[in-house]
């Protein structure tokens, strides 16, 4: 569903930066395997795919299983991004159902795109791709996603990544949700067991399920970002639970344990292409919510966070360990012009902002010489006006700064500053209730990102401005 | 016969007034939610739902025994579902595709 490929925050410079082996970057797990699969299934699936008849959805497999159109989860009719009663589906565990028999819930979706950067990359934009101009197949996704039984649900994503060319295990999130009455009180609770910190997220402030929510991989990305915004995602695996309390108030407490490295690759996973985490990887979320208006206006307010100890890179061969803490606040307003409609007008705005304190191992200080301590804040926010459930214009600010470190950020100039927007507008036919095609959904979108500065340097921060255009499907088997 | 009418009329007065006992009350279901959280009615009332939205709902009772669950199918949109609680008890109503579609009832 959504490219989880951010950009590695720490690399550092003494050695540790290796080139993968082609081994290695193919992989040689089960999941390399269904790959090639998937390479060639998606033509005679979506063939046989439109020949039925079923209502069209985002994840086609929860909408199969609700009877509810694209646009009653998704703003814009189609996902990632959560209306209120995406966010009550997700928190109620993915088992709301239209009582009828439906067979197993798999989706299938498809992202494909056009990149063209202002200035071309003279060594390819990827392994196999011309410095410019580049046609991609970016992902076909496979999901579970739907009910196991009663009160317990998942979302289970495999991909097979077009431009890396490799098949992995995406984002896991299995969760039991039960509700009970305290002290005359409604309270909702759940546990989740997941993959990602923050793709058990119900609200788009947080990173994983983030604007935007397609990028790119054949775009220069800058080198900085916390460890909470994609950091860890489908390297870790953890439990968690959580509780809503009169609709007002959701608490939640997660832990995670990095993978070892036997077990990313048979994930699909690069067990050098990111951080480590060396212990336990506690994380928590608190949020208040508020409903007013007869639901036209919804209103969200919180924090999350997490601390671990990482290896660089993931690379062993240096033996130390950088702790980060990452605490974030975050945002959302969304205003729906008439709830009693699901392609109603919707406004919808979000912001986050990550502070994030790295403090390096003693003994890394004399072997790189690098800073003891570095911070890194990242801060977004986002607007974007649905018509319609049809027409999604989106624009974005971001920004990325920190401590200036030749020795700790790979930059020229030891900076990871970077700052920019990115303009969207998506287009989305189906997806809603008197859709033609009752069976699939389409994306259609273009974005232009635009940078201010970029890892650390303003002087040309535009050569690598971008256009990304995507097509992005979605199908029901 | 004054005394025969006079009977006759306060027997027809009285089945009148047994009838109207009995009410009907509409509850708008509108935005994914229901107009009002909870009710207290008499046994033998009954309950209208509408589906003043675009997608369909499907509203169960739950109730009075703690087993006890009738699903009144799916709702399309502008379709009128009807219920008649007839035992005396507490009773959740809920959609069960939406779980902001809620209210409680008591019925005494």
């Amino acid at each position: 569903m959504l490219s989880d490929c951010r950009t590695v925050a720490f690399r550092p410079r003494a050695g540790a930066v290796r080139l993968l082996a082609s081994t290695d970057r193919l992989g040689s797990g089960w999941f390399n395997w269904l790959g090639r699969g998937l390479q060639i299934l998606p033509l005679p699936v979506l063939l046989a795919a439109l020949g039925t008849t079923d209502p069209a959805f985002a994840v086609p497999s929860f909408a199969i299983q609700t009877g509810q159109p694209c646009a009653a989860c998704h703003i814009g009719a189609f996902g990632p991004q959560l209306t209120p009663y995406g966010r009550d589906f997700k928190l109620h565990g993915y088992v709301a159902s239209d009582g009828l028999a439906h067979g197993l819930p798999l989706a299938l979706t498809t992202q494909a795109s056009f990149t063209h950067t202002l200035q071309p990359q003279p060594d390819g934009a990827a392994p196999g791709f011309r410095p410019n101009d580049n046609f991609a197949v970016d992902q076909l996704s496979l999901y579970y996603a739907g009910k196991i039984a009663p009160k317990l649900g998942a979302f289970i994503e495999v991909n097979y990544d077009g431009v890396a060319q490799q098949a992995a295990l995406n984002n896991v999130d299995i969760r039991y949700a039960s509700e009970a009455d305290w002290f005359g009180q409604d309270v909702l609770w759940g546990i989740t067991a997941n993959n990602n910190p923050t793709v058990q997220d119900p609200w788009n402030t947080t990173p994983a399920w983030g604007f935007p929510y397609n990028r790119s991989a054949l775009a220069p990305t800058p080198t900085a970002s916390t460890l909470v915004d994609g950091g860890l995602g489908q390297r870790v695996a953890g439990v968690g639970a959580y509780t809503l309390w009169n609709d007002l108030l959701y608490l939640e407490s997660d832990i995670y344990s990095g993978l070892n490295a036997p077990t990313l690759r048979a994930l699909g996973q690069i067990p050098g292409d990111g951080d480590q985490a060396a212990a336990f990887v506690p994380y928590g979320r608190v949020a208040l919510i508020k409903d007013w208006g007869s639901k036209e206006h919804h209103a969200e307010i919180g924090a999350y966070g997490l601390s671990a100890n990482v290896v660089p890179g993931g690379d062993q061969t240096l033996g130390f360990t950088v702790r980060k803490t990452d605490l974030a606040l975050d945002a959302t307003y969304q205003f729906i012009s008439d709830p009693s409609k699901v392609t109603s007008d919707r406004l919808s705005a979000h912001a986050t902002y990550i502070h994030e304190t790295a403090k390096m191992a003693s003994g890394a200080l004399a072997l790189t010489g690098a800073l003891p301590d570095h911070r890194l804040d990242t801060m977004r926010f986002d607007v974007s006006y649905s018509f319609a459930a049809t027409i999604t214009p989106s624009v974005q600010y971001f920004r990325t700064t920190g401590t200036a470190d030749g020795n700790y950020w790979t930059t020229a100039n030891g900076s990871p500053n970077s700052d920019g927007t990115i303009l969207e507008i998506a287009y989305v036919p189906w997806g809603k209730p008197d859709s033609p095609f009752q069976n699939m959904n389409v994306r259609l979108a273009v974005q232009y990102v635009n940078y201010f500065s970029f890892d650390g340097s303003s002087a040309d921060a535009s050569r690598n401005n971008h256009f990304y255009f995507s097509l992005w499907t979605a199908v029901k088997f | 016969m004054p005394i025969r009418l006079a009977i006759a009329l306060a027997i027809l007065m009285g089945l009148l007034v047994a009838v109207s006992a009995a009410t009907t009350i509409t509850v708008i279901q509108r935005g994914l939610a229901l107009n009002m959280a909870s009710i207290s009615l008499a046994t033998g009332d009954r309950l209208n739902f509408t589906n003043d939205d675009d997608v369909i709902h499907n509203i169960h009772i739950f109730g009075p025994g703690s087993e006890d669950v009738t699903d009144l199918g799916l709702q399309k949109p502008g379709k009128l579902l009807s219920y008649k609680f007839d035992k005396a008890g507490a009773y959740r109503v809920r959609c069960n595709i939406h779980p902001s579609v809620k209210m409680s009832v008591a019925v005494k």
